[in-house]
Protein backbone atom coordinates (compact mmCIF):
# COMPACT_ATOMS: atom_id res chain seq x y z
CA UNK A 1 0.00 0.00 0.00
CA UNK A 2 1.55 3.40 -0.90
CA UNK A 3 2.54 5.39 1.62
CA UNK A 4 0.84 8.23 3.27
CA UNK A 5 3.25 11.36 2.48
CA UNK A 6 2.08 13.50 5.61
CA UNK A 7 3.45 10.68 7.66
CA UNK A 8 6.53 11.88 6.65
CA UNK A 9 6.61 15.20 7.29
CA UNK A 10 7.12 18.07 10.22
CA UNK A 11 5.09 20.85 10.19
CA UNK A 12 6.01 24.06 12.06
CA UNK A 13 2.34 25.71 13.21
CA UNK A 14 2.81 29.42 14.12
CA UNK A 15 0.39 31.00 15.62
CA UNK A 16 -0.52 33.57 18.88
CA UNK A 17 -4.07 31.38 19.53
CA UNK A 18 -3.98 28.52 21.43
CA UNK A 19 -7.28 27.48 19.72
CA UNK A 20 -5.64 28.12 16.57
CA UNK A 21 -2.76 25.82 17.51
CA UNK A 22 -5.03 23.33 18.74
CA UNK A 23 -7.34 23.19 15.97
CA UNK A 24 -4.24 22.90 13.37
CA UNK A 25 -2.71 19.70 15.53
CA UNK A 26 -5.66 18.51 15.72
CA UNK A 27 -6.73 19.04 12.03
CA UNK A 28 -2.33 17.55 10.66
CA UNK A 29 -2.58 14.85 13.11
CA UNK A 30 -6.07 13.60 11.57
CA UNK A 31 -3.96 14.35 8.15
CA UNK A 32 -1.72 12.01 9.63
CA UNK A 33 1.37 14.34 9.36
CA UNK A 34 3.84 12.29 11.46
CA UNK A 35 5.18 15.85 13.69
CA UNK A 36 3.48 18.88 14.68
CA UNK A 37 5.72 21.07 15.70
CA UNK A 38 3.88 24.47 17.61
CA UNK A 39 4.62 28.18 18.02
CA UNK A 40 2.96 30.83 19.57
CA UNK A 41 4.98 33.50 17.59
CA UNK A 42 7.41 34.66 15.31
CA UNK A 43 10.89 34.73 17.44
CA UNK A 44 9.30 31.12 19.03
CA UNK A 45 8.81 29.99 15.73
CA UNK A 46 11.98 30.57 14.65
CA UNK A 47 13.93 28.55 17.53
CA UNK A 48 11.46 26.06 16.46
CA UNK A 49 12.57 26.27 13.30
CA UNK A 50 16.44 25.48 13.62
CA UNK A 51 15.67 23.04 15.92
CA UNK A 52 13.01 20.79 14.30
CA UNK A 53 14.35 21.70 10.39
CA UNK A 54 10.27 21.06 9.79
CA UNK A 55 9.34 20.46 5.70
CA UNK A 56 6.25 23.00 6.03
CA UNK A 57 5.44 25.57 7.96
CA UNK A 58 2.18 26.78 8.63
CA UNK A 59 1.90 30.73 9.80
CA UNK A 60 -0.60 33.04 10.98
CA UNK A 61 -0.32 36.86 10.10
CA UNK A 62 -1.25 39.20 12.57
CA UNK A 63 1.17 38.29 16.06
CA UNK A 64 3.02 40.11 18.51
CA UNK A 65 5.74 40.65 18.83
CA UNK A 66 6.75 39.22 15.70
CA UNK A 67 4.24 38.72 13.00
CA UNK A 68 4.22 36.42 10.44
CA UNK A 69 5.60 38.60 7.81
CA UNK A 70 8.45 39.34 9.82
CA UNK A 71 8.52 35.43 9.92
CA UNK A 72 8.63 34.72 6.61
CA UNK A 73 11.09 37.28 5.64
CA UNK A 74 13.87 35.77 7.85
CA UNK A 75 13.53 32.21 6.86
CA UNK A 76 13.38 33.46 3.18
CA UNK A 77 16.78 34.70 4.02
CA UNK A 78 18.07 31.29 5.29
CA UNK A 79 16.38 29.27 2.92
CA UNK A 80 18.86 25.99 2.72
CA UNK A 81 20.41 26.09 -0.63
CA UNK A 82 20.29 22.01 -1.28
CA UNK A 83 16.70 21.07 -0.72
CA UNK A 84 15.05 24.70 -2.12
CA UNK A 85 12.68 26.95 -0.37
CA UNK A 86 11.22 25.86 3.22
CA UNK A 87 7.03 25.93 1.68
CA UNK A 88 5.00 28.73 3.96
CA UNK A 89 1.10 28.83 4.35
CA UNK A 90 0.31 31.84 5.59
CA UNK A 91 -3.39 31.76 6.99
CA UNK A 92 -5.32 34.93 7.55
CA UNK A 93 -8.28 37.09 8.28
CA UNK A 94 -6.48 39.67 6.29
CA UNK A 95 -7.57 39.14 2.56
CA UNK A 96 -7.10 42.53 1.28
CA UNK A 97 -5.04 42.81 -1.31
CA UNK A 98 -2.24 44.76 -0.02
CA UNK A 99 -2.22 42.02 2.34
CA UNK A 100 -1.66 39.52 -0.29
CA UNK A 101 0.89 41.47 -1.76
CA UNK A 102 2.68 42.02 0.92
CA UNK A 103 2.75 38.22 1.45
CA UNK A 104 4.09 37.84 -2.08
CA UNK A 105 7.42 40.28 -1.57
CA UNK A 106 8.03 38.17 1.70
CA UNK A 107 8.01 35.03 -0.10
CA UNK A 108 4.97 33.53 1.46
CA UNK A 109 3.79 30.11 -0.94
CA UNK A 110 0.37 29.83 -0.30
CA UNK A 111 -2.29 32.26 1.26
CA UNK A 112 -5.18 30.64 3.12
CA UNK A 113 -7.82 32.93 4.08
CA UNK A 114 -9.84 32.88 7.66
CA UNK A 115 -12.33 30.97 8.33
CA UNK A 116 -10.40 27.90 8.26
CA UNK A 117 -11.87 24.75 5.66
CA UNK A 118 -10.74 21.99 6.18
CA UNK A 119 -10.33 20.84 2.57
CA UNK A 120 -8.74 23.75 1.87
CA UNK A 121 -6.34 22.91 3.89
CA UNK A 122 -5.30 19.84 2.76
CA UNK A 123 -5.79 21.19 -0.77
CA UNK A 124 -2.86 23.71 0.44
CA UNK A 125 -0.96 21.59 1.75
CA UNK A 126 -1.22 18.59 -0.71
CA UNK A 127 -0.05 21.05 -3.11
CA UNK A 128 2.97 22.56 -1.67
CA UNK A 129 4.34 18.79 -0.91
CA UNK A 130 4.17 17.76 -4.48
CA UNK A 131 5.52 21.47 -6.12
CA UNK A 132 8.85 21.15 -7.84
CA UNK A 133 10.71 23.97 -7.60
CA UNK A 134 12.73 26.09 -10.36
CA UNK A 135 16.21 27.26 -9.09
CA UNK A 136 18.51 28.82 -11.43
CA UNK A 137 22.40 28.29 -10.75
CA UNK A 138 25.09 30.99 -11.38
CA UNK A 139 27.83 29.13 -12.68
CA UNK A 140 29.58 32.55 -12.24
CA UNK A 141 28.65 32.73 -8.26
CA UNK A 142 29.52 30.45 -5.63
CA UNK A 143 27.09 27.37 -5.06
CA UNK A 144 25.68 29.91 -2.61
CA UNK A 145 23.97 31.88 -5.26
CA UNK A 146 20.98 30.09 -6.32
CA UNK A 147 18.15 31.83 -6.87
CA UNK A 148 14.28 29.86 -6.61
CA UNK A 149 12.32 30.98 -9.50
CA UNK B 1 31.64 53.96 -24.01
CA UNK B 2 28.95 52.08 -21.86
CA UNK B 3 25.24 53.35 -23.27
CA UNK B 4 23.35 54.99 -20.97
CA UNK B 5 21.99 53.24 -17.41
CA UNK B 6 24.53 50.58 -18.06
CA UNK B 7 27.94 49.83 -16.30
CA UNK B 8 30.81 47.58 -16.50
CA UNK B 9 28.75 44.88 -14.37
CA UNK B 10 25.73 44.94 -16.71
CA UNK B 11 27.89 43.84 -19.49
CA UNK B 12 29.77 40.93 -17.70
CA UNK B 13 28.71 37.47 -19.10
CA UNK B 14 26.78 35.47 -16.92
CA UNK B 15 25.76 31.98 -17.68
CA UNK B 16 22.64 30.40 -15.88
CA UNK B 17 21.74 26.23 -15.22
CA UNK B 18 18.06 26.20 -14.28
CA UNK B 19 17.51 22.97 -12.43
CA UNK B 20 14.43 21.42 -11.26
CA UNK B 21 14.69 20.32 -7.57
CA UNK B 22 12.47 17.53 -6.26
CA UNK B 23 9.09 18.06 -4.80
CA UNK B 24 8.72 17.15 -0.83
CA UNK B 25 6.78 14.27 -1.66
CA UNK B 26 9.76 12.78 -4.02
CA UNK B 27 12.61 13.89 -1.85
CA UNK B 28 10.85 11.87 0.97
CA UNK B 29 8.97 8.87 -0.66
CA UNK B 30 11.34 8.53 -3.92
CA UNK B 31 10.34 9.66 -7.51
CA UNK B 32 7.63 6.57 -7.87
CA UNK B 33 5.77 8.21 -5.23
CA UNK B 34 2.55 9.61 -7.11
CA UNK B 35 -0.03 11.74 -5.08
CA UNK B 36 -3.06 10.68 -3.83
CA UNK B 37 -6.42 12.07 -5.97
CA UNK B 38 -8.38 13.51 -3.38
CA UNK B 39 -9.11 13.51 0.20
CA UNK B 40 -10.10 10.36 1.85
CA UNK B 41 -14.03 11.30 3.10
CA UNK B 42 -12.74 9.32 6.19
CA UNK B 43 -9.81 12.12 6.91
CA UNK B 44 -12.07 14.98 6.38
CA UNK B 45 -14.80 13.46 8.43
CA UNK B 46 -12.33 13.57 11.12
CA UNK B 47 -11.11 16.60 10.77
CA UNK B 48 -14.50 18.07 10.91
CA UNK B 49 -15.23 16.35 14.34
CA UNK B 50 -11.78 18.04 15.43
CA UNK B 51 -13.69 21.47 14.63
CA UNK B 52 -17.17 20.32 16.71
CA UNK B 53 -14.88 19.41 19.39
CA UNK B 54 -12.87 22.54 19.92
CA UNK B 55 -16.05 24.43 18.89
CA UNK B 56 -17.27 23.42 22.12
CA UNK B 57 -14.33 24.95 24.29
CA UNK B 58 -14.01 28.35 21.38
CA UNK B 59 -17.89 29.23 22.21
CA UNK B 60 -17.06 29.91 25.71
CA UNK B 61 -14.09 32.32 24.98
CA UNK B 62 -15.87 33.96 22.18
CA UNK B 63 -18.90 34.83 25.11
CA UNK B 64 -16.29 36.04 27.01
CA UNK B 65 -14.40 38.04 24.80
CA UNK B 66 -17.94 39.88 23.45
CA UNK B 67 -19.15 40.13 27.09
CA UNK B 68 -15.13 42.30 27.78
CA UNK B 69 -16.10 44.24 24.50
CA UNK B 70 -19.00 46.79 25.59
CA UNK B 71 -17.18 47.89 28.90
CA UNK B 72 -14.33 48.85 26.54
CA UNK B 73 -16.25 50.65 23.83
CA UNK B 74 -16.10 53.99 25.21
CA UNK B 75 -11.94 53.87 25.61
CA UNK B 76 -11.77 52.46 22.56
CA UNK B 77 -13.32 55.50 20.85
CA UNK B 78 -12.08 58.26 22.76
CA UNK B 79 -9.04 57.12 25.22
CA UNK B 80 -6.36 56.99 22.41
CA UNK B 81 -4.28 54.19 20.55
CA UNK B 82 -3.36 51.50 22.98
CA UNK B 83 -7.41 51.31 24.48
CA UNK B 84 -8.12 50.98 20.48
CA UNK B 85 -5.50 48.54 19.85
CA UNK B 86 -6.16 46.16 22.38
CA UNK B 87 -10.31 46.80 20.98
CA UNK B 88 -9.21 45.98 17.70
CA UNK B 89 -7.16 42.97 18.51
CA UNK B 90 -9.96 40.83 20.64
CA UNK B 91 -12.00 41.67 17.20
CA UNK B 92 -9.26 40.80 14.69
CA UNK B 93 -9.22 37.81 16.60
CA UNK B 94 -13.08 36.97 16.16
CA UNK B 95 -12.98 38.17 12.76
CA UNK B 96 -10.37 35.55 12.15
CA UNK B 97 -11.68 32.33 14.70
CA UNK B 98 -15.57 32.47 15.30
CA UNK B 99 -15.77 31.32 11.48
CA UNK B 100 -13.45 28.38 11.89
CA UNK B 101 -14.87 27.63 14.92
CA UNK B 102 -19.26 27.48 13.53
CA UNK B 103 -19.56 30.82 14.20
CA UNK B 104 -19.89 33.13 10.27
CA UNK B 105 -22.38 35.15 11.75
CA UNK B 106 -20.23 36.33 14.24
CA UNK B 107 -17.62 36.68 12.29
CA UNK B 108 -19.44 38.71 9.61
CA UNK B 109 -19.79 41.39 12.29
CA UNK B 110 -16.44 41.33 13.18
CA UNK B 111 -15.45 41.50 10.12
CA UNK B 112 -17.21 44.37 9.42
CA UNK B 113 -16.25 46.25 12.58
CA UNK B 114 -12.42 45.55 12.17
CA UNK B 115 -12.88 47.25 8.61
CA UNK B 116 -14.18 50.29 10.41
CA UNK B 117 -11.40 50.66 12.62
CA UNK B 118 -8.93 50.37 9.93
CA UNK B 119 -10.59 52.91 7.87
CA UNK B 120 -11.22 55.81 10.12
CA UNK B 121 -9.97 57.61 12.16
CA UNK B 122 -12.77 59.43 14.63
CA UNK B 123 -15.06 55.99 15.79
CA UNK B 124 -18.75 56.18 16.56
CA UNK B 125 -19.68 54.62 19.91
CA UNK B 126 -22.98 53.52 18.90
CA UNK B 127 -21.93 52.10 15.60
CA UNK B 128 -19.26 50.47 17.77
CA UNK B 129 -21.86 49.21 20.49
CA UNK B 130 -24.75 47.70 17.17
CA UNK B 131 -21.72 45.72 15.89
CA UNK B 132 -20.94 43.99 19.64
CA UNK B 133 -24.63 43.77 20.58
CA UNK B 134 -25.24 42.09 16.95
CA UNK B 135 -22.13 39.60 17.62
CA UNK B 136 -23.83 39.12 21.15
CA UNK B 137 -27.41 38.35 19.83
CA UNK B 138 -26.02 36.25 17.14
CA UNK B 139 -23.75 34.04 19.58
CA UNK B 140 -26.69 33.67 22.20
CA UNK B 141 -28.75 32.59 19.29
CA UNK B 142 -28.41 28.60 18.66
CA UNK B 143 -29.02 29.15 15.09
CA UNK B 144 -28.99 32.61 13.88
CA UNK B 145 -30.97 33.72 10.92
CA UNK B 146 -28.41 34.56 8.23
CA UNK B 147 -31.02 36.98 6.34
CA UNK B 148 -31.26 38.67 9.25
CA UNK B 149 -27.55 38.71 10.17
CA UNK B 150 -27.61 40.29 6.54
CA UNK B 151 -29.94 42.96 7.36
CA UNK B 152 -28.08 43.74 10.10
CA UNK B 153 -24.73 44.59 8.70
CA UNK B 154 -26.21 46.15 5.74
CA UNK B 155 -27.88 48.86 8.29
CA UNK B 156 -24.44 49.32 9.81
CA UNK B 157 -22.91 49.90 6.59
CA UNK B 158 -25.74 52.65 6.05
CA UNK B 159 -25.28 53.97 9.70
CA UNK B 160 -21.17 54.22 8.82
CA UNK B 161 -21.51 56.16 5.53
CA UNK B 162 -24.09 58.49 7.31
CA UNK B 163 -21.49 59.38 9.84
CA UNK B 164 -19.21 59.55 7.37
CA UNK B 165 -21.30 62.03 5.18
CA UNK B 166 -21.85 64.07 8.15
CA UNK B 167 -17.84 65.00 9.26
CA UNK B 168 -18.49 62.46 12.00
CA UNK B 169 -15.87 60.30 11.35
CA UNK B 170 -12.84 60.54 9.49
CA UNK B 171 -11.11 58.71 6.87
CA UNK B 172 -7.56 57.25 8.23
CA UNK B 173 -4.56 58.68 6.36
CA UNK B 174 -3.13 55.94 3.93
CA UNK B 175 0.58 55.00 5.25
Amino acid sequence: MARNVFETLTVLVVDDSSHMRHLMLGLLRALGVGEVVLANDGEDAWAKYILHSPDVVITDAAMAPTDGFALAKRLRENDPASFGRVPIIMISAHTEVSAIERAREVGITEFVRKPLVPRTLYERLIAVVNRRQEAAIVASAPTSAVTFL
Amino acid sequence: MNPPGMDTQDQQDVSARFVRLPSIAERKLGSSYSAPVRLDPRVLDQMQETIKVLSRQYVDTLGRQIHELLPMIQDACNGGPVARGKFYELIHDMRGLAGTFGHPIVGKFAKSLCSYMEKYDFLDQTIIRFHVEAMRDALEQNKPDDRLADATLYSLEQLIDKAAASGLTGLKKQA
